[in-house]
């Protein structure tokens, strides 16, 4: 069958990936409410801030991965999606650098 | 479509059982891949329209960090938590749909093409009480908006603002996915995917995840950024 290749996803897989996503959602909200300090000129808030997108992005990536097949996708879509990813930092990038420097 | 053979009038376009391409495709796979190819180059003008709210979430942020941290501080992270699981759990059900339709199993789609859209309404039901506690504590930007520290008045109500926006867009991308999700649900109860052509499933499938991506990002930088103060 010309999609089987598709079934090398278990539905095994599935629920490890649901599990851990719900572990990671229930880390980055408990990890919001400790205290930091400032450490040196990083203000606390900024610490937080880093690692809710350090969660976010790893709850982001099983989803990519596994739920997204793009771990078995064709590499014409996984270069689209690096693609995407570029121009994203493109844009926050560029947009940084002039208002970081105002 | 025109390209029916005789002996097949109701081909794949048309509905039915769609073992066979359309006629502009060679065979079933290359039209699964440029499927999903081409929704992949949708999401991607998605992740560009919401890249632009991040983007500018993220300046005012860093503008207005204090006041942008107390007023997140008005959130309720209870219920944000929660609808994040719910989210996480119709992605579950979904990508589950997607296995049914990969393995043929009929009832298997339609039962779990309808849980995800329970669970799509939960995750709303949820966001109207939200929406509502924001109204009635006169958070809504607009004339009516009240702020205790009227120095931070402009500010908190930039955050309102995008909280409104990021999470407004983000609904009405949930309502639209719930409403093709009935559709396909109807489809797949009238045995239109089979293992060898699920891509339509499979694409749904895409919508519905991204609609979860976009949710794992504004959770922690609405709700969660003002917790621990």
């Amino acid at each position: 069958m010309s999609a089987s290749k598709e079934h090398a996803i278990s539905l095994k897989t599935y629920y490890a990936v649901f599990i851990a996503l719900l572990v990671l959602t229930a880390v980055t909200t408990a990890v919001a409410y400790i205290p930091v300090s400032n450490m040196g000129r990083i203000p606390a808030g900024a610490i937080h801030l880093i690692l809710a997108l350090i969660i976010a992005g790893a709850k982001a990536t099983l989803v990519v991965l596994y739920f997204m097949h793009v771990r078995h996708a064709s590499g014409l879509t996984r270069l689209f999606i690096a693609a995407s990813l570029g121009f994203l930092l493109l844009l926050m990038g560029f947009t940084f650098a002039d208002v970081l420097r105002r | 479509m025109s390209t029916s053979s005789p002996a097949h009038p109701h081909s794949a376009a048309h509905g039915g059982h769609a073992d066979r391409p359309a006629h502009h495709f060679d065979d079933l796979e290359q039209q699964r891949r440029a499927g999903t190819l081409g929704m992949w180059g949708f999401l991607i003008t998605e992740v560009m329209f919401f890249g632009g709210l991040f983007t500018g979430y993220a300046y005012y942020r860093y503008r207005f960090t204090k006041a942008f941290e107390a007023a997140s501080h008005h959130l309720d992270i209870v219920l944000g938590t929660i609808n994040t699981a719910v989210l996480i759990g119709s992605s579950l059900t979904m990508v589950l749909a997607v296995h049914a339709a990969q393995t043929g199993h009929r009832k298997g789609i339609v039962r779990n093409l309808l849980l995800t859209i329970l669970l799509g309404t939960v995750f709303l039901g949820i966001k109207a009480v939200e929406y509502g506690h924001k109204w009635h504590e006169h958070h809504v930007p607009g004339p009516h908006f009240h702020w205790t520290q009227d120095a931070n008045a402009g500010p908190a109500q930039l955050f309102f603002s995008f909280y409104f926006a990021m999470t407004g867009m983000h609904a009405l991308h949930m309502v639209i996915g719930m409403g093709l999700i009935g559709v396909f649900a109807w489809l797949a109860h009238r045995g239109r995917f089979t293992p060898a052509n699920y891509t339509g499933v499979e694409n749904l499938g895409l919508y519905w995840h991204f609609v979860d991506l976009i949710w794992i990002f504004l959770f922690p930088l609405l709700y969660l950024m003002g917790a621990s103060h």
